[in-house]
């Protein structure tokens, strides 16, 4: 089944799927989080009334900042909402490719490092390397559990793979370690504790954001929102997919395990986080590569 | 690459204005320089213009978390000097307020230390439990701080039997709760991972630098003056001095909590004790101060606050000298940082639990 | 351990006449005057004792400025006091045996303007670096 490409691109699974499903996401978070910390929490569209408020406000860019420091946050935010467009969801509109995937997803990230760097100030720029120091450490396992993925469903596409399970049954089953190194890549890749590094507030202020405000800071927020939604679904696709209905149900079930995990643990350091990666999750994600190779 | 981050004077991770020059390479901490005063409110110099009455109410608002530790001091030295012996109940009921102060500050500077660290849902959960002992104090003082409860010569006012249930109550949720968080500290990994091994300080620096306090304690240098100066009725009540020879943030996070339980249990028989005194005197009179001097000591929840008053007989003091714990502490903060990371910075300084209002008057 | 007696008689065998002053007060607390000059000597004392440096106290006494060291040698809480003339206010420095007292002394420094001799950073602490009154001293 194959759908206008217009209707792939704006509708579903695009611009207007990723952003209610952003915006839910979001709201769960601020909702789950506030009622586990034995708060009441905001209202649970509290993410979308942050974003129109600060697209209403005024934008100071600092004197000697440069010109990256306005694109980053425009260019961040179009290279992830292109992910979801590649989302075998509801027809297969592109035959994404998972390398493609990663490439996308990573330019985010380094578009956080560099409004950071081109902020001008020592903690945005503090934030920056922390940011390109946290994709070093999870690019490893992230890369390595992806081609275990790839192999074993004999596809670089994400339609592919998707059909693949559909056929032989989730991956997860096949490459628990491959999954696990996979899953504990989110955190860092979304920015929640432990592996809040680059943004921790109460060192250095929100690391690369520290200097952006109004709609700058608006669309920089979204691009991270649309990456929380992006990730837990890429990582469904990638390992738990059965069919649509299903992959919104354990996206959702994930995010939840992660908004557990992110108010139960501490933000660890950026040596930690490396060893972490690559002691630990790049051995597991070679181990499954290796049984697939095999 | 050499980069100076400069935390504060406005910082999320210090409520209080005051700034800290980080020099640092790369993520390392090589040098470190503080610069105070921004707090500064001239305080030594009012008190030299005001009777000693108003002393205790104006001492008392130098800090508003441990708003009992400066008047008690004062009065202290104060009584010294007029040499007069202060009524058993008063000492007692002095201390209970003390300890639930001691109780309330460590729970907010454990709760300070999660959010710290990034773990904000401990944070929300020990300040639920701090309001527990704020009720009760609000109960028994009227004020949820600035008890004004001090006055030459004893207390403003006293504990009744109608206080105490509420009282026990409270203590007993208090220790349950407190038991848990020091599990949580102790078994969370990451938790574990940000706290041990970091800021550092020597046994033989704690007590090179005078520090004093929990820092000092858990560097294994064993000051408390509730054991070594008794005052009030420290001396009377059974109880325990952590110390313990970790000398990393971890230690000082432990001797707080454990501080915690002690402290539950010196309430526990300042109570029977307050009970078996029924009926007793809780002021005695003090007509005027002679010339003299005298030095207040006490154990406050942050190390011990020093005072020292000089009267020449008029209703003014000479001079009052007020020296905040954290003034004796925050000289040891850049040898704690020695060799930590910048994560490391706000963690290793809220580990000393920092007045800077205090330091600063 | 130290008694009030034992700590007089080390100071008055080391100090000899430059110890003006010695008494003891309620609750183990020690007074002492020393000659200006003869401090550092007795703070050496205190500090092979195991003394514990609490603070320093700057005090305006009219004609002449005193620093009071307070120390504590358990189970004594001793004030060891030295002054200087108002119109040269030299004091020398006890921050090179107790680190601790550099703060103390910038303290003195900028509040009463005293002179610390040899300080190793006599830059102000808590007031401006552009003032230049000394607030604490009576006029």
């Amino acid at each position: 089944m194959s759908l206008n490409p217009l209707i792939s691109i704006f509708i579903i699974p695009g611009l207007l799927f990723t952003s209610v499903m952003t915006f839910l996401y979001a709201g769960v978070y601020r909702k789950v989080r506030a009622r586990m910390q034995n708060r009441r929490g905001p209202p649970f569209l509290q993410p979308f009334y942050d974003f129109v408020k600060l697209l209403s406000k005024d934008s100071v860019k600092p004197e000697k900042a440069g010109a990256l420091f306005t694109w980053a946050p425009v260019i961040a935010l179009a290279s992830i909402l292109v992910v979801p467009m590649l989302f075998p969801v509801w027809g297969l509109s592109f035959a994404g490719d998972v390398i493609v995937v990663i490439y996308v997803l990573n330019m985010s990230s380094i578009m956080l490092a560099v409004g950071g760097f081109s902020s001008a100030s020592p903690f945005g720029a503090v934030g920056g390397s922390r940011e390109v120091t946290q994709l070093f450490a999870y690019e490893l396992p992230l890369a390595i559990s992806i081609v275990a993925v790839a192999v074993r469903a004999g596809s670089f596409s994400l339609a592919g793979i998707a059909e693949a399970q559909e056929v032989h049954g989730m991956l997860f089953y096949q490459l628990p370690f491959a999954c696990i190194a996979f899953l504990s890549i989110i955190p860092a890749k979304i920015g929640l504790q432990p592996f809040d590094i680059p943004e921790a507030e109460q060192e250095i202020l929100g690391g690369p954001l520290v200097e952006y405000s109004g709609y700058r800071l608006a669309i920089f927020t979204l691009s991270n929102q649309v990456k929380m939604f992006t990730v837990i679904s890429l990582a469904v696709i990638l390992f738990f997919w059965k069919n649509w209905w299903m992959f919104l149900i354990t996206g959702g079930l994930l995010w939840l395990v992660f908004i557990f995990i992110k108010i139960i643990s501490a933000r660890v350091k950026t040596e930690q986080s490396f060893v972490f990666f690559w002691n630990y999750m790049a051995v597991l994600a070679v181990i499954d590569l290796v049984r697939v190779v095999i | 690459m050499d980069v100076v981050v400069q935390f504060g004077p406005q910082h999320l991770a210090l409520a209080e204005p005051e700034r800290l020059r980080v020099h640092a390479e790369g993520e390392k901490v090589v040098n470190v320089d503080i610069a105070m005063g921004y707090n500064h409110r001239g305080i030594e110099k009012l008190a030299e213009r005001k009777t000693y009455e108003q002393d205790i109410l104006l001492v008392e608002r130098i800090c508003g978390i441990c708003s009992m530790s400066h008047p008690v001091a004062f009065t202290q030295a104060v009584e010294d000097i007029a040499n007069v012996t202060v009524p058993e109940r008063a000492n007692y009921s002095r201390m209970i307020i003390a300890e639930l102060e001691r109780i309330h500050s460590h729970l907010l500077w454990a709760g300070i230390a999660a959010e710290i660290i990034g773990i904000e849902t401990l944070f929300m959960y020990i300040w639920r439990d701090r309001e527990f002992v704020l009720d009760q104090l609000e109960i028994i003082t009227g004020n949820r701080n600035h008890y004004a409860w001090n006055t030459v010569g004893g207390c403003r006012k006293d504990i009744t039997e109608k206080h105490i249930p509420g009282l026990l109550t409270a203590l007993d949720v208090v220790e349950r709760r407190t038991e848990y968080y020091i599990d949580s500290f102790l078994r969370n990994r990451t938790i574990k991972a940000r706290l041990v091994g970091t800021g550092i300080l020597p046994r033989e620096d704690a007590r090179r630098l005078c520090t004093v306090g929990p820092l000092a304690r858990a560097s294994g240098y064993a000051v408390d003056v509730r054991k070594d100066d008794p005052h009030l009725a420290y001396d009377k009540v059974d109880f325990e001095k952590i110390v313990l020879d970790e000398e990393d943030n971890m230690a000082r996070a432990k001797v707080r909590l454990l501080e915690i339980i002690e402290s539950v249990k010196i309430i526990r028989q300042a109570v029977t004790a307050l009970r078996e005194l029924s009926g007793g005197e809780i002021a005695v009179k003090v007509k005027q101060i002679p010339p003299g001097e005298g030095v207040g000591r006490y154990e406050a929840p942050r190390g011990e606050v020093f005072h020292y008053v000089r009267s020449n007989g008029t209703f003014y003091p000479e001079r009052v000298k007020i020296r905040a714990p954290t003034y004796a502490n925050v000289q040891a903060v850049p040898v704690m940082l020695q060799g930590d990371t910048l994560g490391d910075v706000p963690i290793t300084l809220a580990s000393i639990d920092p007045c800077f209002c205090c330091t600063d008057r | 351990m130290v008694t009030a007696s034992e700590l007089e008689e080390t100071l008055r065998t080391h100090l000899r006449e430059d110890v003006l002053e010695f008494t003891l007060a309620r609750r183990n607390r020690v007074f002492s005057k020393v000659r200006n000059g003869s401090h550092r000597q007795a703070v050496k004392l205190f500090q092979d004792m195991g003394g514990h440096l609490s603070v320093i106290t700057s005090v305006d006494l009219g004609e002449e400025l005193e620093l009071v060291y307070h120390f504590e040698l358990h189970p004594l809480q001793v004030s060891l006091k030295t002054s200087a003339p108002r119109g040269n206010p030299r004091i020398e420095t006890i921050s090179d045996i107790y680190p601790s007292a550099a703060w103390y002394e910038r303290e003195a420094m900028e509040m009463m303007g005293i002179t610390v001799v040899n300080h190793p950073d006599p830059r102000h602490l808590f007031l401006p670096d552009d003032y230049t009154e000394y607030p604490l001293r009576r006029f």
